[in-house]
């Protein structure tokens, strides 16, 4: 992998998103105001153009938020938080914010097996980002057919009487979640399956992400993100009926 | 009413093109994939097409558009707009456009870049 395109200046970056969310600011806070009836009452058609404003100052701020975060993480640099969350709740709320942007002929589905807990410990924004760029990817290359969510756990939850004799302490620990996606789309071509997870290759940059998701760094800051925190995320398969992503995350109970 | 037709997956930027190109009296039609502006295309006749360079799922079909334009419909004007202005100045001369505009286009630029098309005053960007 070339080092140029992996490795972001942090520093560089810090300053451009520093100095990127004033104007960003002036402009959704000012639209903000205006949809209030800060400067007056709107009609129907001006209320449309300030929602489009506001979409898009939220787009702009999610562009800094990936490329800053992405800096992070191929750095090794990305603040992991500890804490309990829900992964069910996480994931299914994932996919239900992305149902919108679903073309009419494209169905979402999401199955959790039983095994997988109601509560997990570790950073849940690592398992939000990872699969919203997995479904990010999914929607923007399949058009009819369907996108398929399935998770599990890689190994039982509950220790064996044996294992919990001989290290209770270690019994339940790092049993993770793995994810996959898969899509009836049109696949992904081998030229540029080789640069998939690399960002700013010339093979990457014709994978044009949803709009409203952001930048097309999002299957790049996943591999980073799984990355860091000992995870993986694979292409298993493709072809052009379809695509198979699977994401292994290392969670504790 | 002339046609325009807007070929471009980002539905907030089609919304702000037609919304500019409206207001000059032009008929505004926008579509967010390849299939359906290839649809459109030969059915509409369009005078003016602004076509998005990086468009997604495209499997040749932008390089499809342009050569049914100089093949068939020599009557339309067909715009390249990209992010990678460098890119859509490099496709439009490698495929025949008729022009090209680096995004952000401001009203202003989009106004006089479709009039200019109409009236066949500047054969460019």
């Amino acid at each position: 992998m070339n080092e140029t395109h992996t490795r972001l200046p942090i520093a560089l970056l810090r300053q451009l998103s520093h100095d990127l969310r004033s104007p960003i600011n002036a402009i959704s806070g000012t639209n903000a105001l205006l949809l209030e009836g800060g400067y007056g009452e709107l009609n129907e058609k001006q209320t449309r153009a300030m929602q489009r404003i506001e979409r898009n100052s939220k787009r702009a701020l999610l562009i800094i938020d990936q490329f800053m975060t992405y800096a992070r993480a191929s750095a090794g640099q990305y603040d992991l938080v500890k804490a309990p969350f829900e992964p069910r709740t996480l994931i299914t709320g994932s996919a239900d914010a992305l149902r919108s942007l679903l073309p009419a002929d494209v169905k979402l589905t999401v199955s959790i097996a039983e095994a997988v807990p109601q509560t997990l410990m570790g950073d849940a924004a690592v398992l939000a980002r990872c699969v919203d760029a997995l479904l990010c990817n999914a929607v923007a290359f399949t058009a009819a057919g369907s996108i398929c969510v399935a998770v599990s756990v890689p190994h039982p939850l509950t220790p064996s009487p044996q294992a919990e004799k001989e290290n209770a302490a270690e019994a339940t620990e790092n049993t993770g979640l793995v994810i996959d996606v898969t899509d009836t789309g049109t696949g992904i071509d081998a030229e540029i399956e080789a640069a998939l997870f690399t960002p700013f290759a010339p093979g990457a940059q014709t994978l044009t992400p949803v709009p409203s998701s952001g930048c097309g760094l999002g299957l790049a800051l996943c591999h980073a993100l799984a990355m860091q925190i000992g995870g993986s995320v694979e292409l298993v398969s493709t072809s052009d009926s379809g695509s198979h992503f699977r994401l292994r995350l290392p969670y504790s109970q | 009413m002339l046609k325009v037709l807007i070929i471009d997956d980002d539905a907030d930027l089609c919304e702000t093109y037609r919304d500019v190109l409206q207001a000059d009296g032009y008929d505004v039609y926008a579509v967010g994939t390849l299939t359906e502006g290839l649809a459109l295309l030969t059915g509409m006749l369009p005078k003016v097409v602004i076509l998005d360079l990086n468009i997604r799922g495209n499997k040749g079909e932008i390089a499809l558009i342009l050569a049914r334009k100089n093949t068939r419909m020599t009557e339309s004007k067909i715009i390249i707009v990209s992010g990678y202005p460098e890119r859509a100045q490099k496709a439009a001369a490698d495929w025949g456009a008729d022009g090209w505009m680096g995004k952000p286009v401001s009203p202003a630029e989009l106004r006089a870049a479709v009039k200019a098309q109409v009236e066949g005053t500047i054969a460019g960007e």
